[in-house]
């Protein structure tokens, strides 16, 4: 599986704020990677770099395989970008625009097309400047999937929408899972956590960490320990690096384990406590996971 | 080509109610020429027209504007050149067609012969596009709305200003007739700084590097405008000259001033002088007009109208009315001094002329013009208007009433060797009027003469020993 893009310490600079600090990120081919972060992570600039829409400052990065500065119409054609920040021209009616786009895709599939204004039951001879948020958003989408890119990239689609329209545009989005591989930036986590099948944590210019969805929700943990007296810890024995938001009161001991196996982390438990009642390991959310890491960050800054 | 197409109907379709609007006035611009009683308005409708074809080609710019991060068309397959050639389609079909259609329909309406016009046609169209329509898209492509756009022009016009004041201490003298080539250079430069602007932001969309290599442009053209040296434009001209070498014989001397040449007016802090240059040796058959005059004083002389005696046994005197610093006068005015000066001037020649009746219709006068001559009933005023298609002729006209005095029309020409001025209007219109005390039953028409420039010479002449008093106003001298 090769990657369908690709970034190596790619540095950005708005004058003297560095808002990307040597990411490095791949996405492989056929995946929903969803690229997660806080407001002012560098999702946007990450994206908008990826898209040619801006230069990196110094590193690299390669969509598709080429050079994101050389990315000319021919590798666009495979393409999709969807953002709540694009400006879309307003004077077009939906059926102009997608007339108008039709030519500039040698794969624009009229079928699946139809299918999408179908789909999300797009009015045709409406005007865009006369659509809702949530509409606009649905005929950038609809405009990007009929070509059947092979890659789309979407920025914060989710953003501001009701949950009807975000429903509908997952179910676009699905469809065409699989044959496009999907790079989507986005707050809405609880949305992404039901598609993405990898997902990328971004945090101050640089990706915490990257990897598939299962693994990410199999190593997370919140873990409770029932003991019999309060904890006293030595000092030469501090919590281990992997607990976070460790806290302790009389009888517990709660803390997030993001490197969770039972055995291990029984046995870590055992070594620092001794005996305990009872040990219990809670799957987290994917909201749960990304709060406790950007809380652990803020702290730790 | 079929992109570019495509994007072109896109824009026609969007832009449909400005390209009307720009439609109504170009037709209005025209039929005001027509009906000459309101031909006062036409000037104002150009005007309209300029705003209107500036901000259609601002608005077809910016359905596409490079500058910004959030245009959907960045993130599609548009290929640079067939969005580029999708905009210089649009400008020439809808901004320089129906100018260059009012144009034609003028020039038809009025009885120009519309082959000879061709050159014009066309000279004046390439002039609106790279000179007026490439700057305003450059300025566009740098721009990311329309508010923006007009606050770019303001910015542009701003900075042209500024450098015009900065650099007119350095002495920009008028050329004259040959000015024309300071304003080639000018109008060079603008396109030459257009051209790269659109390149560079259609092509890698880096408005910051296009923004300085506008301003540099802009300030590198200022400079070469205001700097450029008379003798640049007099070596481009005489270079152009039909016989060169015609003006061999000539030389030329300082002559004795005739009081009656004081009719200069005043300037403050200035002292009126006239500087007679006396040509000797001017070929039999040939007229002469002095173009620009330079005499090494301290400060710069401001050196501008000319005059000249009539030709005789191929001698003429060509009194050159400067106005001097009065301090550098007080200063030299009692000592001798060393004049040392020169004088551009052209010989014309190939005279061509027609005699027409007043009161008629315009007819066709040498030179490609039209001219017609009115007269009050008792024949005391006679008021002659010439009008030309695209620019006035290169040409010395003038008209002659009678045994009366010859009127030149105009006192000033351009010697450009172009087809056409930077104008919408294409016709070029004056007049010359000339009144009698007594009535002059027997003229009854007027004729009209035009002679082509043969050489455009350069001679330096130099007086020792002489007084500056002897060039004064005689209201100023001494003695």
């Amino acid at each position: 599986m090769s990657d369908m893009v690709s970034a190596i310490d790619l540095v950005k600079r708005f004058r003297s704020v560095r808002v990307l600090d040597r990411l490095n990120l791949t996405v492989p081919e056929g995946s929903v990677f969803g690229l997660a972060g806080p407001n002012g992570a560098g999702k946007t600039t990450t994206i908008k770099i990826l898209m040619n829409i801006l230069r990196p400052t110094s590193g690299q990065a390669a969509v598709l395989g080429i050079d994101s500065r050389s990315l000319g119409p021919e590798t666009l054609t495979n393409i999709g970008y969807v953002s709540e920040n694009q400006e879309l021209p307003e004077w077009m009616t939906v059926e102009y625009l997608l007339a108008y786009l039709k030519p500039f895709y040698p794969a624009w599939d009229d079928a699946r097309a139809a299918q999408l204004i179908r789909q999300f039951n797009l009015p045709l001879d409406r005007q865009l400047r006369h659509l809702s948020r949530g509409m606009r958003m649905k005929v950038a989408l609809a405009s990007s999937l009929a070509y059947r890119p092979r890659l789309l990239i979407m920025d914060e689609p989710f953003s501001g929408l009701d949950p009807l329209v975000r429903e509908d545009l997952i179910e676009g989005l699905l469809e065409s899972a699989g044959e496009t591989t999907i790079l989507i930036s986005s707050h809405d986590l609880g949305e992404i956590e039901s598609f993405a099948s990898h997902i990328g944590y971004l945090d101050a210019g640089r990706l915490q960490f990257s990897e598939e969805m299962t693994s990410l929700t199999a190593r997370f943990r919140e873990v409770e320990v029932m003991v019999d007296s309060p904890p006293l810890l030595p000092l030469d024995r501090p919590w281990p690096n992997h607990w976070l938001r460790a806290e302790t009161s009389p009888a517990l001991v709660r803390f997030v384990e993001t490197h969770f196996d039972a055995q291990r982390t029984t046995d870590e438990i055992r070594q620092l406590f001794g005996e305990v009642r009872n040990i219990s390991a809670l799957p987290m959310s994917l909201r749960a996971i990304f709060v406790t890491l950007a809380r652990d960050s803020s702290k730790a800054a | 080509m079929r992109q570019a197409l495509h994007i072109f109907k896109k824009d026609a379709r969007y832009l449909w109610y400005e390209i009307a609007l720009l439609w109504l006035f170009v037709s209005a611009f025209a039929a005001l020429h027509i009906r000459t009683k309101f031909a006062y308005l036409s000037g104002l409708m150009e005007v309209v027209l300029v705003v209107g074809a500036v901000l259609l080609i601002g608005r077809v710019i910016l359905a596409e504007a490079i500058t910004g991060d959030r245009q959907f068309w960045i993130t599609r397959p548009y290929r640079w050149q067939s969005l580029l050639g999708a905009k210089i389609l649009f400008v020439i079909l809808f901004v320089n067609l129906p100018v260059f259609a009012a144009q034609f329909f003028i020039l038809l309406i009025d009885g120009f012969p519309l082959v000879s016009s061709v050159p014009g046609l066309l000279w004046s169209q390439l002039l609106l596009f790279a000179c007026v329509a490439l700057p305003f898209a450059a300025i566009a492509s740098l721009s990311s709305g329309i508010a923006p756009f007009i606050v770019s022009q303001l910015i542009v016009l701003a900075f042209g200003a500024s450098m015009l004041a900065l650099f007119a201490p350095f002495g920009t003298r008028a050329l004259g007739s040959l000015d024309w080539v300071r304003y080639s250079i000018g109008l060079l430069a603008v396109c030459a700084i257009a051209v790269p602007v659109l390149f560079i932001q259609y092509r890698s969309r880096r408005t910051l590097l296009s923004r300085w290599v506008a301003a540099g442009g802009i300030a590198l053209g200022a400079l070469a405008f205001m700097a450029m040296p008379s003798s640049f434009a007099l070596a481009v001209q005489s270079g152009l000259s039909k016989q060169p070498s015609l003006g061999s014989s000539i030389r030329a001397s300082f002559g004795a001033v005739p009081e009656l040449q004081f009719s200069t007016g005043q300037a403050p802090g200035k002292i009126a002088m006239v500087f007679p240059i006396v040509l000797r040796g001017l070929p039999e058959g040939t007229d002469v007009q002095g173009d620009v005059f330079s005499i090494s004083l301290q400060s710069p002389a401001d050196c501008s109208n000319f005059s000249r005696t009539p030709i005789s046994a191929g001698v003429a005197t060509i009194h050159v009315n400067c106005f001097i610093d009065t301090k550098l006068f007080g200063q030299q005015r009692d000592r001798p001094v060393t004049l040392r000066a020169s004088l551009y001037f052209t010989l014309f020649g190939n005279r061509q002329s027609r005699t027409m009746p007043f009161n008629s219709d315009f007819f066709n006068a040498p030179a490609g013009l039209q001219c017609a001559a009115e007269s009050d009933g008792l024949r005391t005023a006679w008021n002659v208007r010439c009008r030309s298609a695209f620019r006035w002729p290169a040409r010395l006209v003038y008209e002659r009433l009678g045994n009366s005095d010859d009127n030149s029309i105009p006192q000033s020409v351009s010697y450009s060797p172009f087809p056409a001025d930077l104008s919408i209007d294409p016709l070029e219109t004056h007049h010359s009027s000339t009144s009698m005390p007594e009535p002059a039953p027997a003229t009854r028409n007027v004729t009209i003469i035009a002679e082509e420039p043969l050489a455009h010479l350069h001679r330096d002449i130099v007086a020792r020993a002489v007084q500056l008093d002897d060039f004064a106003d005689p209201s100023v001298r001494r003695r």
